[in-house]
């Protein structure tokens, strides 16, 4: 299957299809506003057509090129391109306002390829490991996993864990419109037949995702920033030596784990990996206080932990079918559609297309390296693309992936109506990551929820350790995270109550 | 400021605790399976638990915006000057406030109106005629009313060249069926 994997991805098709999706994630990545997420979206029509094995890599192309494409707006504009690298710009702005931008973004991108390389890596190894776990597993186990994650997702979902939990359950109830799991009797339809296979998940990512972006942009048409853009950047030499790099050599492990072990935990992504990388690099360095003037290790740390993120997420994804973040959840759309499902069983069903993915995405780090090493100047003109052009181009290819999904034009309907929710969402702050993970949990619980009511009257719950493990390490969670709440809550008041008093 | 994030506790929090309650009132109206194969947990039960749950969050969001909005509604000593200066000029009428909001985000408003409408009128009139419009008016949406002359030719041509090569690109060479409307006859 090995081999099957990598004669599938030496077709020089294949190989194009990667390379113009690893430059396009790029060109997504870099202009702020769009996101690896949104390039998937726009992209996931193109790829109806194709075998799994195109598509599924033109994807995985995107995804890796669109995380990688961030550094460039963050270094050049202090404004990063995706969430991925925001504390990229803490150290990279600096180093470029000092005249060392190239030195800035070559560390950039060599970091943000090693990091990548040692997520492919972790991805290889522990999927495989999961797989065969995960095939012990049965309805008691997926209940209490898909609990698990839930409980995950609202324990890191950021500083308001009510909202975070909001969102969640909103998820799980969208997921119960159409046909109930077992029993196939219609929920929540109100007769409208486009709605008895349900809401898709393709058109809630696309609602969630692409749409607030787009509002964003428009909210800021009569009141536009003034930016400028440094395009005088000599790439050649890079500016970096392989000293100063090796230097760096247990920054960039370290933070390539903590990327990778942020990315399998479900519910968050990049953007909290590489300002926790960033500060476990300036709190464990011997001059903490140079972070934030222009030093490469703030690069290093940020740049190589969001691209472990990339394999991070996909070993969930892979393995259990739950992803990591919005673009791995996007990933699973584009998955689905090819008829590649993830899970435990995804090495005997889909091996050589799984295989095929992890030598794409080599190839895609590969590709992305040396594009942005000696093309650097294409994607630092591509930040000019005037946006009122582009966003309305973006949107109607989001539609045209939408119709394609179903040949329905009600999914375009459900694109407008989940990207109003979305827009009021992020109005009322609530947050929309979880809301993805409830709506892919919720019939996994649902449905297994049902069936262990089925067994629990001949089958022992203390027959399954794994369930109880599972649901030990919930109960640990969700204390920990209340506890959390409430220190944060009691903090809050009284930093009020101090500030009232002066 | 605190006023404003008060609201973004009660506001959400209404919609969603009358959102939930509709929820609730559609479960008994689901046709629970009860014949051979049927499961202790019906189909009532898991949206019955996500429809609670939701409702005690909003509920709790709705507290919690109340009991801040009181607590941030006692104004120190320090500014009580200012709040009798505020209180003396006349309160701005709901209405015109959310008026003044609406417009402040006129293009966000626009978009969606647009975007509503693309949708609508794209089966029956068809994915070129009605890309080419919603482009043109959304890319002049998305630009600054002073830049939109400079702008007008641009945009006709980009709507009409994107949106004919996109119809053909996915209806001839990548399989996805757009909608052919008027042209269709």
């Amino acid at each position: 299957m090995i081999l099957q994997g990598l004669q599938i991805v030496m077709n020089p098709y294949i190989i194009l299809l990667i390379a113009v999706g690893t430059v396009i994630g790029i060109v997504f990545g870099a202009i702020p506003g769009l996101t690896a997420t949104m390039a998937i979206a726009m992209f996931l029509p193109v790829t109806y057509s194709m075998t799994s094995s195109q598509g599924v890599n033109l994807l995985v192309a995107l995804y890796i090129g669109g995380i990688s494409g961030g550094l460039v707006s963050a270094i050049l504009l202090n404004i990063p391109g995706t969430p991925s690298s925001v504390a990229t710009c803490f150290d990279g702005k600096p180093l470029a306002d000092k005249g060392q931008a190239a030195k800035a973004l070559s560390t950039g991108v060599i970091c943000s390829f090693i990091g990548t390389l040692i997520g492919i890596a972790m991805l290889i190894l522990i999927s495989p490991v999961l797989c065969d776990f995960a095939l012990k597993f049965g309805s008691f186990e997926y209940c209490a996993l898909s609990v698990f994650s839930l409980s995950m997702v609202i324990a890191l979902t950021g500083r308001d864990m009510p909202k975070g939990l909001i969102s969640a359950v909103l998820g799980c109830l969208l997921a119960t419109v159409g046909l109930a799991p077992i029993d196939s009797r219609p929920r929540f339809t109100f007769g409208n037949f486009h709605l008895n296979n349900g809401l898709q998940l393709l058109t809630l990512l696309i609602g969630l995702f692409a749409i607030p972006e787009f509002m964003a942009f428009a909210e800021k048409v009569h009141k536009p920033e003034k930016v400028v853009i440094n395009t005088n950047v000599k790439m050649r030499g890079g500016g970096v030596s392989a000293k100063e790099l090796l230097g760096q050599w247990f920054n960039i492990l370290r933070s390539a784990l903590i990327g990778i072990g942020i990315g399998i935990l479900p519910g968050i992504g990049g953007g909290v990996s590489c300002v926790l990388s960033y500060t476990v690099a300036k709190n464990m360095s011997k001059y903490p206080e140079k972070f934030g003037t222009g030093i490469i290790d703030g690069v290093v740390a940020s740049e190589t932990a969001n691209n472990g993120t990339i394999g991070g997420a996909m070993i969930p994804l892979l393995s259990l079918g739950i992803p990591g973040d919005a673009a791995t959840a996007m990933l699973l759309g584009g998955l689905q559609i090819h008829n590649v499902v993830p899970g435990p069983l995804i090495y005997q069903n889909s091996g050589a297309v799984l295989y095929g993915i992890f030598f794409a995405m080599v190839l895609s780090s590969l590709f992305m390296m040396l594009f942005m090493l000696f093309g650097m100047k294409f994607f630092i003109s591509v930040l000019r693309i005037p946006k009122n052009y582009l966003l309305p181009l973006i949107l109607v290819l989001c539609c045209i992936g939408a119709i394609g999904d179903n040949n329905q034009v009600f999914e375009a309907y459900s694109v407008v109506g989940f990207g109003l929710m979305a827009y009021l969402l992020v109005k009322a702050k609530i947050p929309t990551v979880p809301m993805i993970l409830g709506f892919i949990l919720g019939p996994m619980f649902e449905n297994n929820i049902r069936k262990s009511s089925q067994l629990i009257q001949t089958d022992s719950l203390l027959g399954h350790p794994i369930f109880l493990v599972f649901i030990a390490v919930t109960v640990v969670v969700v204390i920990l995270s209340l506890r959390a709440y409430r220190k944060e809550v009691n903090a809050s008041e009284t930093e009020a109550a101090s500030a009232t008093d002066t | 400021m605190k006023q404003k994030s008060c609201k973004i506790d009660i506001v959400p929090g209404i919609v969603l605790a009358l959102s939930s309650i509709f929820y609730l009132l559609q479960i008994p109206k689901i046709n629970a399976f009860k014949g051979t194969g049927a499961t202790p947990l019906d189909n009532h039960f898991v949206p019955g638990l996500w429809g609670g749950v939701m409702l005690v969050l909003a509920l709790f969001l709705i507290f919690r915006g109340w009991r801040n909005s009181k607590r941030f509604a006692k104004p120190a000593a320090s500014d009580s000057s200012a709040v009798q200066e505020k209180s003396a000029a006349p309160a701005e009428p709901f209405w015109k406030k959310l008026w003044e909001s609406i417009w402040d985000r006129r293009e966000v408003v626009g978009s969606f109106i647009l975007m509503t409408l693309y949708v609508a009128l794209m089966e029956s009139v068809g994915f070129i005629i009605t890309t080419i419009v919603y482009l043109f008016l959304q890319i002049l949406l998305l630009t600054p009313v002073e830049k939109w002359k400079k702008n007008i030719v641009p945009a006709v041509l980009t709507s009409a060249v994107v949106s004919v090569a996109l119809f053909e690109i996915f209806n001839k060479f990548l399989n996805v069926l757009l909608p052919s409307g008027i042209f269709s006859l």
